[in-house]
């Protein structure tokens, strides 16, 4: 039986853009995937520079990611946010300043 | 004889009324109880200028004031701390500038220059090592910032003399005119180079050649060594290296909290077009740092083509990005950049200078001004061909530029006609690129600012976007999650009275908040004590640093005080609390900041209907002659 | 053992010149560094400057009193208590990495701190780098 996919789009910004070398891009997941799930997808296409990035030496996604998901911060468990079709997620780097 | 090794243990006085040039020995007393930099001044300033002194006066005094940890090998010690009373906002002014010139001071012998009077022709201060005189300027009178360096390092056949310069800004005492620091860095904030103008001061030029001498020279290397250790190692230290502080644009305004159309919102469609990978892409050169910084935040960049072709400039930041951008909706990123070198070479504060534009060209979209107001200039929004040409009016003063060198309160109060409504100020001073609905804490920073809207003297980075990690380490798991919450009020007050102290401090040794204090936040408290004791031999325990910390802020609130500023001046412009804002994650956000204010005022002693420090809470900090002067 | 210098990475943010200046005088202190940034504007590009620890120095060759010899153990040329102060030192180094001390009337260089170079450790870009 196919699997349901899902269309999601992600927006890289700063050193995210420059490790995946493109500011946005389309993923087709499993339907039922997470926040984390779509990371994960990326780390594979990108390579450990990115996993770094994103990841923390432990596996938990990395506290100095930051995730806009449909515009909202967010910095709940990403194991336990559901994507759905059309969703969009932004990443950052967590820096700060000015 | 100065006891304290770090430190070079003079200053240099100078009445350019009388055109004397005096060394002074460095009270020890002074060094203990508010260590240099901005505490220096502060005192200074405290006990020499008077509420009677009107900014642009002979009579007040315009203090360059380094610290003990100011050249040394710490991480990011080449900043510089400037002081005086401001045109701008009539109260407390201070500016502070990296770069080389502070250490380049040390290296000659000195810790401070102290500057008061007025000149009766242009003068610059030439300082050669032990060597200080007033030399002649009136050849360097009307020169642009980088103009008058070339010129002073070819008279003097040094192309390492280190300056600080006034563009015709500062000539023609632009209230809100910087003083540009080895011509492309700037003391921007406050307007201190309209007071450099008004004492007839060009420049100060400085080349030193001796030793700053180091009291625990081991402990101070091994020290500094691991702070860069442990700043390398942060994860996003690679991102803050490589982009600086336009690394935060789209962030800030993904947050909502990039003020857009003169703060009508906190984000802009098109700002990924003036960001930081649109900044990299199409202009970057190299990385250049400061004096002693690992982090090396600053860019060389230059317009490859097009109409601005080969302008180059440095000191891109974020600030300037959003008072010329997004501010004034302008996403022409070229356009951006020649504005910025325009006015580092004016000698203008980007922030003020942009948030005057923004103003008006509000104020035009309301109608409330027209053509006559402006001259025949039409004040579209991000319309960059007008605001090419306003820069250099506002230096000169010409035509609507002369109204706009006042700065947003003063524009409001002459244009009348409800302007008021749009004035986005504190106490004088035109709010820099955060929003209070999007980061509370910002919103309570901007009011809480002893130099009007600021976020520089709390900044709160913690809870921007959410630091858990940092937050936990510095301050306890009892503060979480409420601390790093941007949204949150909880703990607030206490995060801003901190940042505020231990910022006081920062500025007062010599230190970057940029890169590694406040940024990216390793170095803290200890990290200072330790260092100050290396360096200088004081012993120097947490408690007593932030003693001082708080001493100097007190101070500071106080000279505030005694110019007439009251609780009541510690407010947000109306439109913070009454216009939700739109977009991004603060969308349906307003501010209330009553409530983290009274909290705010209960953590630092102070009088919560006059908005004072208490005469006990001056006792406490040793500043019983402060109370006496203030409650009298 | 040598130390080696990439321009490429170079911010000029001197935090050589300063490590090293407090490792032999214990005072920041650039025109007393053994490695200098050279630069021909504020915006670069910068380039570390510091002795290549040759083969057959022109240097040593120069010293009328042979007071520059080689450290074994640290692999550098090192300048001895005979140095007169003649600088001819200076005018034979290709590399303009040999320095006069007017106080002290004596030629100094990079010694390479007994094996374990200040300004290599602490360069945080590794513009500046030891290699055997």
């Amino acid at each position: 039986m196919p699997v349901a996919l899902v269309r999601i789009h992600i927006k890289y910004h700063n050193m995210l853009r420059r490790l995946t070398g493109v500011d946005m891009q389309a993923l087709d997941l499993p339907a039922g995937c997470t926040v984390q799930t779509a990371l994960e997808a990326i780390s594979r296409q990108y390579g450990h520079h990115l996993h770094e990035m994103l990841f923390s030496p432990n596996g938990t996604v990395a506290t100095h990611l930051v995730i806009f998901h449909n515009g909202q911060l967010t910095r709940d468990d990403p194991d336990g946010l559901l994507l759905s079709e059309g969703d969009e997620l932004m990443l950052f780097p967590s820096i700060s300043g000015g | 004889m100065f006891p304290y090794l770090g430190y070079a243990g003079k200053w240099l006085w100078v009445d350019l009324t009388e055109g004397k040039v005096e060394s002074r020995d460095y009270d020890p007393l002074l060094a203990e109880s508010y260590l240099g930099g901005n505490g220096f001044g502060t005192r200074l300033l405290w006990e020499n200028v008077g509420p009677d002194v009107d900014a642009l006066s002979p009579e007040n005094w315009l203090i360059f004031s380094t610290g003990p940890l100011c050249g040394t090998v710490m991480p990011n010690p080449g900043r510089m701390e400037v002081v005086a009373k401001s045109p701008l906002t009539g109260i407390y002014g201070d500016a502070n500038s990296g770069g080389f010139l502070g250490p380049e001071l040390k290296f000659a012998g000195w810790d401070a220059v102290v500057l008061t009077g007025q000149s009766p022709a242009p003068v610059y201060l030439a300082i050669e090592d032990g060597q200080a005189t007033l030399r002649d300027a009136t050849e360097l009178w009307g020169l642009t910032a980088s103009g008058t360096e070339q010129e002073i390092r070819r008279l003097w056949g040094d192309a390492l003399v280190k300056t600080a310069v006034i563009g015709p800004a500062g000539e023609n005492l632009v209230r809100y005119a910087g003083i540009q620091i080895t011509a492309q860095r700037s003391a921007a904030r406050c307007g201190l180079g309209a007071v450099m103008g008004s004492k007839r001061l060009k420049a100060l030029a400085v080349r030193g050649h001796g030793p700053i001498r180091i009291a625990d020279p081991k402990r101070l290397s091994h020290l500094s060594l691991e702070l860069q250790r442990r700043l390398l190692a942060n994860p996003i230290f690679p991102a803050v290296s490589a982009h600086g502080t336009p690394g935060i644009v789209s962030l800030m305004n993904a947050m909502g909290r990039f003020p857009t159309q003169n703060f009508k919102a906190g984000g802009y469609e098109n700002a990924d077009r003036i960001n930081a990978d649109a900044l990299y892409s199409r202009a970057f050169v190299r990385n250049v740092a400061c004096f002693g910084c690992p982090v090396a935040c600053d860019k060389v960049y230059q317009i490859p083509d097009g109409p601005f072709a080969n302008t180059s400039l440095r000191s891109v930041e974020y600030e300037t990005l959003n008072a010329l951008g997004a501010c004034i909706l302008n996403d022409d990123l070229d356009a951006l950049l020649a504005a910025n070198r325009l006015c580092d070479e004016l000698g203008l504060d980007t922030i003020s200078t942009g948030r005057c534009i923004s103003f008006a060209m509000e104020l035009w979209d309301e109608e409330i001004l027209n053509l006559d107001d402006t001259g025949g200039l039409p004040l579209r929004w991000g319309d960059m061909s007008v605001v090419l040409r306003l820069l250099p009016m506002i230096a000169r003063r010409e035509g609507f530029g002369n109204l706009l060198a006042e700065g947003v309160r003063r524009m409001s109060e002459t244009i009348g006609r409800g302007a008021e409504q749009f004035a986005m100020h504190v106490k004088g001073m035109e709010i820099p690129g955060q929003d209070g609905r999007a980061q509370r804490s910002m919103g309570l920073a901007h009011v809480t600012s002893t130099r009007g809207a600021d976020h520089l003297k709390a900044f709160p980075t913690i809870d921007e976007t959410g630091y858990p990690d940092e937050g936990r380490r510095r301050y306890g798991a009892d503060y979480l999650p409420e601390l790093v919450q941007p949204l949150a009020t909880k703990h607030k007050a206490f995060l801003v009275k901190d940042g505020e102290d231990f910022g006081a401090v920062i500025d007062s040794t010599g230190m970057c908040k940029s890169g590694g204090t406040f940024v990216l936040a390793e170095i803290y408290w200890p990290d200072i004590g330790a260092a100050i004791e290396a360096t200088t031999g004081m012993s120097m325990s947490v408690k007593l640093l932030k003693e001082i910390g708080e001493r100097i802020y007190n101070l500071q609130r106080c000279y505030d005080a005694i110019h007439g500023i009251t609780r009541a001046d510690d407010r947000l412009p109306r439109r913070f609390s009454a216009e939700p804002s739109p977009t991004g994650n603060a969308r349906g956000q307003t501010i209330d900041i009553e409530p983290m204010l009274q909290e705010y005022y209960r953590l630092r002693g102070w009088d919560a209907t006059k908005g004072w420090p208490t005469p006990e809470k001056l006792q406490t900090l040793g500043l019983g002659d402060v109370a006496a002067c203030l409650w009298r | 053992m040598h130390l080696e210098t990439d321009t490429d990475k170079c911010t000029g943010c001197r935090i050589c010149e300063n490590f090293c200046a407090l490792q032999h005088e214990g005072a920041i202190w650039p025109t007393r560094a053994r490695i200098r940034i050279l630069s021909q504007s504020d915006d670069g590009p910068f380039a570390p400057n510091v002795c290549r620890q040759c083969d057959d120095p022109a240097c040593a060759a120069a010293c009328p009193v042979d007071a520059i010899k080689p450290d074994v153990e640290a692999g550098a040329w090192v300048v001895g208590e005979e140095c007169i102060g003649c600088q001819a030192c200076l005018d034979a180094c290709p590399h303009h990495a040999i320095f006069f001390d007017a106080q002290l009337g004596r030629a100094f260089k990079c010694d390479l701190c007994q094996g374990e170079p200040q300004c290599a450790a602490s360069c945080p870009t590794g513009a500046v780098a030891l290699v055997p």
